[in-house]
């Protein structure tokens, strides 16, 4: 087996390994989307099933939780929005970033906002 | 939970993947795959927004209104249901209003949570919002009685309407009553409002109408026309909306298609549907009008002329939307009887006994007045039954046919004329049947040099049968669904299926008479006999009428058979050549409703050919018959024109509404009107035979009318008539 075909090998292997994880797929326009990997090709191209889309806070809720942090001095909390969207595919061309999901199980165990699915953005504020 | 960034691993590993595999879950499939949404695609990726554009809408509910911005708001909402009216979905039309999104999201439990803003006291004060409330509330009742109505005919969804509520409600636990009392509340609350006193009576107008429409509806439900002076009242009240509809001032983004993305997350959002603001008070006059006309098909005293009357409706120019059409579809099995009349065994029974069966033991209705004891008279009721039960579902859709859309009129009655063909060759078996039951002794057809037996039921069957073949072709005409070329071929078919019914109806009279003699001479009761003999009449008159009108069809279509001849001999109407088809494949294309027929048999394509072209005659020869042939025309419609659209004693429902000044009814105008047509059409077929002939021999004419020469379209002046289609020369 050559040294090319060796990394092939590996790369498949990887790949392949993945399969039938969640992953989480961040695109160009700031989406996320989570979903279970179930096929790619040499583009990158991604097809996630049953996914979600979560979406920032919009500006306008962002701005709600800065105000109430800044009332109250506590942290705040802007929840992202998110939708079930089912079967996509993700251009490759589309990503900027991919992250694997540890098993939700273990996940759920360990950390202490696990019963909160929705990803939230916190705002502290400053000093 | 804990991820780990694995961008570049992966990207690492696509790469060395080869082009054109794929790496995938052994379950997943590629067909599966196809279903997958694209990201970042606009057309498929509901959540793609433009660059710096919000997902949600912006509107702020709690902002306080202007009253000009309330009528605005109103105006709006009238138009975008016109819109849903005419066919688009909620989601593009109603359902892009915050303020109706509110109402209906979340599902409220009660009439009184369903506000713009929920848990908020300051809303039950809020004046704007309290008068807006009313009228959205009474829209929503609206549409979903609307609802109701469509869904329960058939219908196309999406030729006809758009049934997708996307899990909304639309009020349909709320009573209309506890809707129109909340109404009422918001009536008041205006009037005690200090809005400037135009704009009040505007908006007040306006919550009136949504209760007269509302009522409006609920009437209909229950199969009930609204009194004159409501539907008067409503053409007023719409008067006074229109003229005030230019003291609307706009709100900004309080329609959003952004809305979308909550009602079905798969799917981008699509651009609103609006129509103008003339538009939408045509639209409203209109339907208000055909709601109301319809009901006076309850006028008809018979099922022949109740056809009549769902003809005149179906063939009404412009076409009834959607909801008078299942208003008007409804009255055929409203309470289980047909048009609150009959059931639908004696309404089948009725229209036998006035064709083919009149003073018959056969029918279920004078059994006990003409039953004979002849041998096997149980057999010949078990057949009997077996006629009826097959043909009364048949008979029923003929009716419901005119109710669907323009399109689909011509399309079910190809596939009605092969249902029927099938009916009439089982019919002939029971025919048969009954006839050696019945000991029937033949008689003598006229016209033919062998006697023959009456083959009652069959020969109805045939009767209607040829009346949809005579439709089928005359409503692909009407919808100009024939090439110029092609409509020489077409009229004379439309002629010989009327010259097959025409012999078919001598027939049907010939038994008829038989039986009258029968009658007469038979030891009945004078009663009975008096009954039976006034049947006949019933039966020979009905007869006759057709009779009447096929014939003037038969004259008009042979006109224009010979003027399209004509016309396609001096080779006025260009003929594309196509590479890959020849004259026999074509006409079985054309031909595809008639094909199967078992009678009447469809001729052979160069039969046809011959026929059409008449090849043996000369033009001058031909444009002598044209213009012999277009005068009858035009003398027996006006025969037709001096009856009237019904052939028997109206009923006495309190349907019939006559004009202000005693004129006659919605039904009598529209006949005329239909007849009248016809007249035109014939004499304008009498002038395009005197141009043709004129022009025998003028080249530079011919010349020209290959420029000129045209075929009026539906609602073009020259088109005098839906059916006839009579070339517009130079």
């Amino acid at each position: 087996m050559s040294h090319t075909e060796m990394e092939q090998a590996e790369a498949i292997s990887f790949l392949e390994s993945l399969l039938g994880k969640t992953l989480h797929i961040t695109i160009l326009d700031g989406r996320l989307f989570t979903g279970i990997f179930k096929c790619t090709d040499n583009e990158s191209n991604v097809i996630l099933a049953n996914s979600f889309e979560y979406r920032m806070p919009s500006k306008a809720a962002e701005e709600k939780a800065k105000q109430e942090a800044k009332v109250t001095g506590r942290p705040a909390r802007a929840d992202m929005t998110s939708r079930f969207v089912g079967l996509i595919v993700v251009p490759g061309k589309q990503i900027v970033k991919m992250e694997l999901e540890e098993s939700r199980m273990y996940a759920a165990t360990t950390t202490a906002s696990a019963s909160v699915s929705t990803p939230a953005l916190t705002i502290r504020t400053k000093g | 939970m804990i991820t780990h960034d694995i961008t570049d691993r992966f990207r690492t590993a696509a790469n060395v993947v080869v082009p054109g595999t794929l790496i995938k879950d052994t379950q997943f499939s590629l067909f599966e795959a196809v279903g997958a949404l694209e990201v970042g695609d606009p057309k498929m990726d509901s959540g793609c927004l433009e660059l710096g554009e919000s997902p949600e809408e912006q509107f702020d509910l709690n902002s306080p209104l202007l009253p000009e911005e309330l009528l605005w708001l109103m105006d709006q909402l009238l138009n975008r249901e016109v819109a849903w009216l005419t066919g688009y979905p909620l989601s593009q039309t109603l359902f892009t209003s915050v303020h109706i999104d509110r109402l209906l999201w979340p599902d409220p439990k009660t009439l009184d949570e369903s506000t713009f803003v929920r848990n908020d006291a300051a809303q039950a004060t809020n004046l704007p919002h309290a008068i807006l409330r009313a009228f959205c509330l009474l829209l929503v009742k609206s549409c979903s009685l609307v609802l109701t109505m469509v869904t329960e005919q058939h219908y196309y969804e999406e030729e006809d309407f758009t049934t997708q509520l996307f899990n909304r409600e639309l009020l349909h636990r709320f009573s209309s009553e506890s809707i129109l009392e909340n109404a009422q509340y918001a009536l008041q609350v205006l009037q005690s409002a200090n809005f400037e006193s135009e704009v009040s009576t505007a908006l007040a107008g306006r919550i009136r109408l949504r209760c007269e429409i509302l009522q409006m509806l609920v009437h209909h439900a229950a199969g009930q026309s609204i009194d004159d002076t409501s539907f008067q009242a409503m053409h007023d009240i719409f008067d006074q909306v229109q003229s005030t509809s230019s003291f609307g001032v706009e709100v900004k983004d309080a329609f959003s298609t952004k809305l979308q993305r909550r009602l079905a997350s798969t799917v981008p959002p699509r651009p609103m549907v609006t129509v103008s603001m003339d538009q939408v008070w045509t639209f409203w006059h209109q339907m208000l009008y055909d709601c109301q006309n319809i009901f006076s098909v309850h006028a008809a005293g018979h099922s022949q002329d109740l056809l009549t009357a769902y003809q005149l409706f179906a063939y009404s120019c412009p076409q009834p939307s959607p909801y008078p059409r299942a208003l008007l579809q409804s009255f055929l099995t409203l309470n289980s009887m047909v048009a609150s009349r009959l059931e639908p065994l004696h309404f089948l029974e009725e229209d036998l006994r006035s064709l083919t069966l009149p003073a018959s033991p056969l029918l279920s209705t004078s059994r006990k007045d003409y039953g004979t004891p002849f041998f096997g008279k149980s057999e010949i009721a078990k057949n009997m039954q077996g006629f009826v039960d097959k043909v009364e579902h048949y008979f029923i859709t003929v009716y419901r046919v005119f109710c669907l859309n323009a399109c689909r009129i011509r399309r079910t009655f190809c596939h009605a004329l092969v249902e029927w063909d099938a009916i009439q060759g089982e019919m002939e078996e029971i025919d048969s049947l009954i006839q050696s039951l019945s000991l029937e002794q033949p008689s003598l057809p006229p016209g033919s040099s062998q006697p023959a037996f009456s083959f009652s039921l069959s020969s109805w069957v045939y009767h209607h049968k040829l009346t949809i073949h005579r439709l089928t072709i005359q409503t692909g005409i009407q919808q100009m669904i024939y090439a110029p070329h092609e409509l020489a071929g077409m009229h004379y078919y439309l002629a010989s299926i009327c010259g097959i019914h025409l012999n078919h109806l001598e027939r049907m009279c010939h038994f008829v008479v038989d039986r009258d003699t029968a009658i007469k001479q038979s030891d009945f009761r004078v009663d009975i006999k008096a009954k039976g003999a006034a049947e006949c009449k019933m039966a020979l008159d009905r007869l006759f009428r057709q009779y009447a009108w096929i014939k003037a069809t038969n004259l008009v279509a042979s006109a224009l058979h010979i003027i399209f001849v004509v016309l396609n001999r001096w080779k006025i109407f260009s003929v594309s050549k196509p590479l890959y088809s020849n004259d026999a494949l074509r006409y079985e294309i054309r031909m595809k409703p008639f094909l199967n027929l078992v009678i009447p048999e469809l001729m052979s394509p160069e039969e046809f050919a011959h026929e059409t072209n008449m090849q043996q005659s000369s033009t001058e020869v031909l444009l002598d018959e044209a213009a012999r042939l277009s005068a009858s025309a035009k003398k027996a419609w006006e025969e037709v024109s001096k009856t009237s659209w019904n052939i028997f004693p109206l009923d006495e429902a309190p349907y019939v509404r006559t004009g202000t000044d005693g004129q006659a009814s919605v039904l009598d105008t529209k006949w005329n009107d239909d007849v009248k047509g016809c007249v035109r059409a014939s004499i304008a077929a009498g002038i395009c035979v005197v141009k043709l002939k004129k022009a025998m021999h003028d080249e530079a004419w011919k010349e020209k009318a290959k420029k000129e020469a045209m075929l009026p379209g539906p609602g073009d002046k020259g088109r005098w008539h839906q059916w006839w289609l009579v070339p517009a020369l130079p």
